[in-house]
């Protein structure tokens, strides 16, 4: 048994020893470490005024040699410097020049640590990044365990030895539970072993120091939402790891009882673990129980990215438990699954069918279960952008997780139904509400996106345009291919924002373009394309926008012709039942009417508008404070503090409720006032 | 022999998992394929009326019906009068913005075929120079020059046929890594099998003893790669038959605008029964190289783990361009045709392509003499 540990410990020492560094280590800090460890050593730890002065004062010292540098080769340049006194000036000035690239990385790191000070620790990263980030599924795990458990019960079917242990007492009462046992024991050795090397090959190679910082000391966790420090990084990484290795033993050893066959084992365990990544998107493999997804556990510690935001989605504790417990139960049903086949010697007949049939219908449950169930709450609104929360009169309608919420009279309601359709979506966007009718895009992870109308009366979904994104020709399956088609498919995305609806047409905003949608023949047609923000107002057939130029623009429906009506530099727009509201940049509010086109002072703030109704307009001149201005007299009349910081207003049409969207540590929050 | 032959065929087939594991890859293969199809774009409406007449033989009026209209509307669009409503008449797609930009495709991909000739003919100009600079020296450079020549002579693009589904066909190479997991599956035990019913005392006494036996296993494995690869790639076209419309199949390679280089001068029909081929010779050699390396180990974990990682190697090797040639590369043909590649072989230039389909089978017949002609008992190691 020793021989086979020490095997295992250095055929993945080895491959441990011989892999790549994470792309995402900074190669720049390698290329200077000695420097760089250097001032680390001084500055390693919660960022200080003693620390911000050292910093300063080594960017002014590299600004002093540098400007000295410059002065001496123009000296030298007229001839006002000799030769000899330039190149002692240049010895003299290499060493602090030398240091300018460790500079440049110093000062970089404390931009970002002063963006959140209470989180962000100045840490040398790479070994921590390599360790966390190290992508693919553990290939040598997978070929070790596939290896060493397998023959753990096919042997004995394939030598018949199996028909001795049956007809000993102990060998068909304790065998079964004892390999099983075994197999368990072997293959978290080996995942320890495998982790213990790369945790050590990490710390010769890079170094893991501040294992008590937070993460978001590591810039790959700069999004990640909650307080975990990185020794908690550490052991999340070991129990993934570890629960992989459990896992995929189970799967092996209850395939190796069922099918009985070494070969057929390993080819359905290989198919089971590499087929999914091929058929299946990244966040799926995540979010349902599979050997794959635990194998290239990176998904689970470092997220996954989501290309609409460009920013990773982070698992919450409270999923990753739940698709620990799945998995854990998963196992237990394999373990007995394997039981009833390992007391079966004969050929799978109608008996061993009917339990077969039943057992999967079990699984199958247990995945629908999966698919339907509410992901992420109030966690989700992490990944959205503003724009998701609607009022209608007195429902709210929320983008949460994969599915559009109403609120009505404290009830909530799901609008989207249909649960497969959930699997393979990444977000919802509400683009706006027309009268009873709420458009909302839905987008999939493939970039497609489609816009459904949904009415709020009686809650009828129809699709009023797909979209779906176009591909390049051939797919790298083997990885062999040289195209890369992440990066194809980010280009490829578009941003839908603002919606509006007539009887038979449909206004939407595409990137920077508006577009034009026939309901009934799904046709599309670009009507602007100088739309410069998602500040779109529409009214009695027109659409007012600002363009790029900052200023007021009108597009007519009916004349189909686009004119600037307004040549100031504008920042904000909202169309009122009688007149247009207007902020101009220099924050004073104007309303503009509709017909005569005349503009009249309203009032003056200080900060932008937030969100208006027929009756008020609110803004916000501090992050945590609303005022709320009536329309008709200008006047302040209310003010809305918060602990939290604003970062969307809507309210009812006559703005009798006020919901307010606030985040703080990164966690959104919705509410009424 | 032929008895043996199909004797030893018949013991891979009558595996039930085999058969389980073909019907589960074409289920998935099936899913793999819808999944593209539902990846692309729908075509605008109305596109298809202008493909119909621009498409077939490329002629006069059809370029100059192109020409025309998309003139005509690009001066529309540039002037912004036109009108921008829908179902408009005398539009194929309802909108004039719409009939611009579809003219404006097929304007493109006429423009592609009209100027591909001057295009060719720049490369055989520059090979004719090259004729010229090495006119008495480098023996392999003159042949290269030579070759590209004759290769690129002449060549001209007379239909005109939409082949961006034809090129997703041709690029499709999923099955071919289900094609490895169903073979592996059929030979990796046909010698345990007779190893574990102790079989070998049995042969080897007979007359005609190991020798043939092996042989006919070593077709069998032939047969059964074939047999594969034959019904892989005929529910590949089956299923992109049903959810694409594929034109084009006795057009030439180059007529598709990534191919427009390829040495390949025949038509897609020919080369898919070359990429089918080049597959063939790609899944035998795996087949072949996990049989001897059941042979070697006689042991089914040994021959798997060394196969495996055997394969693993290649795919290494392919991605860091270890090796130049690489049998993995048999696995995605439209890699090693797109391009003008040749390798010198003792002063002749030798496309790429022949290199990578050659080489394998030497190696296989290599392997086929050791496993025939190896006095080795097989009863004694069993």
């Amino acid at each position: 048994m020793i021989y086979i540990f020490a095997f295992v410990f250095l055929i993945s020492g080895i491959y441990v020893f011989l892999r790549q560094p994470a792309r995402s280590v900074d190669r720049s800090i390698e290329d200077n470490k000695a420097s760089y460890i250097k001032i680390m050593d001084k500055l390693e730890g919660k960022n200080n005024e003693e620390k911000s002065k050292y910093i300063n004062l080594l960017k002014s010292k590299m600004d002093n040699a540098e400007s000295k540098m410059l002065k001496a080769a123009d000296e030298y340049e007229v001839g006002a410097m000799s030769q000899t006194d330039y190149v002692n000036h240049v010895i003299e000035l290499s060493d602090t020049l030398n240091k300018k690239k460790v500079i440049d990385i110093i000062s970089s790191n404390q931009e970002y640590i002063l963006q959140d000070k209470s989180q962000r620790y100045y840490l040398y990263q790479n070994g921590w990044i390599d360790l966390f980030q190290n992508s693919g599924i553990d290939i040598i795990l997978l070929f070790l365990i596939l290896l060493s458990i397998t023959p753990i019960f096919c042997k004995e079917y394939e030598t018949d030895m199996y028909v001795i242990n049956r007809i000993s007492s102990g060998g068909n009462r304790y065998m079964y539970r004892t390999k099983i046992f075994a197999g368990i024991v072997m293959a978290i050795t080996m995942s320890a072993i495998l982790c213990v090397e790369n945790i050590l090959i990490d710390y010769f190679r890079f170094g893991l120091k501040g294992i008590t910082y937070p993460i978001q000391s590591i810039h790959i966790f700069s999004n990640y939402p909650w307080r975990m420090n990185i020794l908690g990084m550490l052991i999340l990484y070991i129990l993934v790891s570890i629960l992989a290795a459990i896992y995929l033993s189970v799967i092996i050893m209850s395939l190796s009882v069922i099918t009985k066959k070494v070969v057929n084992t390993i080819l359905i365990t290989i198919s089971v673990v590499f087929i999914p990544l091929f058929i299946m998107k990244e966040k799926v493999i995540y979010q349902l129980p599979l050997p794959t997804g635990l194998l290239n556990k990176q998904g689970y510690i470092t997220g996954v990215y989501n290309t609409n935001l460009g920013k990773n989605d982070f698992f919450d504790i409270k999923e990753l438990m739940t698709n620990f417990i799945i998995v854990t139960i998963i196992c237990s049903m394999l373990i007995i699954l394997g039981r009833f086949f390992y007391n079966y010697s004969g050929k799978v007949k109608l008996f061993m069918m009917q339990k077969i049939v039943v057992f999967l219908l079990t699984i199958t449950l247990i995945f629908t279960g999966c698919g339907k169930k509410e992901n992420r709450t109030e966690d989700i609104f992490n990944n959205i952008g503003w724009g998701n929360v609607f009022v209608y009169e007195k429902d709210v309608i929320d983008a949460i997780g994969d599915n559009i919420v109403v609120k009505r009279d404290k009830e909530e309601k799901n609008l989207i139904r249909n649960p497969f359709l959930l699997k393979e979506q990444k977000n919802m966007i509400v683009n706006g509400v027309c009268g009873n009718v709420a458009y909302i895009t839905r987008i999939y992870e493939t970039g497609d996106y489609d816009i459904l109308s949904i009415d709020l009366d009686n809650y009828e979904e129809k699709t009023v345009y797909e979209h779906h994104v176009n591909l390049p020709n051939g797919y790298n399956y083997l990885g062999i291919r040289k195209e890369e088609l992440s990066s194809y498919e980010i280009q490829k995305q578009e941003n839908i924002s603002a919606c509006f609806a007539t009887a038979d047409k449909l206004y939407v905003l595409i990137d920077e373009s508006m577009y034009e949608i026939d309901i009934e023949t799904k046709k599309r047609c670009p009507i602007a394309d100088d739309v410069d923000s998602n500040i779109v107002s529409y009214k009695d057939g027109k659409i007012y926008y600002i363009n790029k130029g900052y200023n007021l623009a009108c597009y007519t429906i009916n004349t189909r012709k686009s004119e600037v009506i307004d040549n100031g530099l504008i920042s904000y727009i909202y169309a009122l039942s009688d007149s247009l509201l207007i902020q101009y940049t220099s924050k004073d509010i104007y309303s503009m009417n509709y017909e005569t086109g005349k503009t009249s002072k309203i009032c003056d703030v200080t900060g932008d508008i937030m969100n208006a109704n027929n009756n008020y307009i609110y803004c916000c001149d501090t992050p945590q404070k609303l005022n709320v201005f009536d329309i008709k007299s200008g006047k302040l009349v209310n003010a809305i503090k918060t602990d939290k910081d604003i970062c969307e207003v809507k309210s009812t049409s006559d703005g009798g409720s006020i919901y307010i969207v606030t985040v703080k540590d990164n966690k959104f929050f919705l509410e009424k006032h | 022999m032929i008895g043996a032959i199909l004797f030893e065929l018949k013991k891979i087939l009558q595996n039930k998992f085999i058969w389980l594991l073909i019907v589960s890859f074409l289920i998935i293969d099936l899913y793999k394929i819808y999944d593209i199809k539902k990846s692309l774009d729908y075509p605008i409406v109305g596109s298809e009326k202008i493909y119909n007449i621009v498409k077939g033989n490329v002629t006069n009026d059809k370029a100059e019906f192109l020409i025309n209209n998309y003139d005509r509307l690009s001066r529309i669009v540039e002037e912004d009068t036109y009108s921008k409503e829908g179902n408009q008449e005398g539009t194929y797609t309802g909108y004039i913005y719409g009939d611009y930009s579809e003219f404006g495709e097929y304007y493109e991909d006429y423009k592609k075929i009209y100027n591909y000739p001057k295009e060719m003919n720049k490369i055989l100009q520059v090979a004719q120079d090259n004729l010229d600079l090495y006119k008495s020296g480098d023996e392999f450079e003159i042949r290269k020059n030579q070759k590209i020549i004759s290769d690129y002579a002449g060549r001209k693009i007379d239909k005109y046929y939409s082949t961006d589904n034809m090129q997703t066909y041709l690029e499709y190479d999923f099955s071919t890594l289900l094609m490895y997991i169903l073979v592996l599956a059929g030979v990796s035990e046909i010698l345990f099998l007779e190893k574990k019913n102790k079989m070998f005392f049995l042969i080897e006494t007979s007359a005609k003893g190991m020798k043939k036996n092996m042989f006919s296993k070593l077709l069998s494995i032939g047969i059964y790669s074939l047999m594969l690869v034959l019904i892989v790639k005929a529910v590949d076209i089956l299923w992109f038959a049903a959810f694409f419309d594929i034109e084009g199949w006795t057009q030439p390679l180059y007529s598709i605008s990534d191919y427009m280089y390829t040495p390949f001068n025949n038509s897609i029909i020919t080369y898919i029964i070359f990429d089918t081929v080049l597959k063939y010779v790609g899944v035998l050699f795996w087949g072949i190289v996990t049989f001897f390396i059941s042979y070697i180990f006689m042991d089914n974990v040994r021959t798997m783990a060394v196969g495996m990682a055997a394969f693993c190697g290649a795919i290494f090797l392919c991605l860091n361009d270890k090796a130049i040639i690489n049998p993995i590369a048999l696995f995605v043909p439209t890699e090693l045709v797109k391009n003008f590649e040749v390798i010198n072989i003792l002063g002749f230039p030798i496309y790429y392509y022949y290199i990578v389909a050659i080489l394998p089978l030497i190696i296989l017949v290599v392997i086929s003499i050791i496993l025939v002609t190896s006095r080795k008992s097989l009863a004694c190691r069993g």
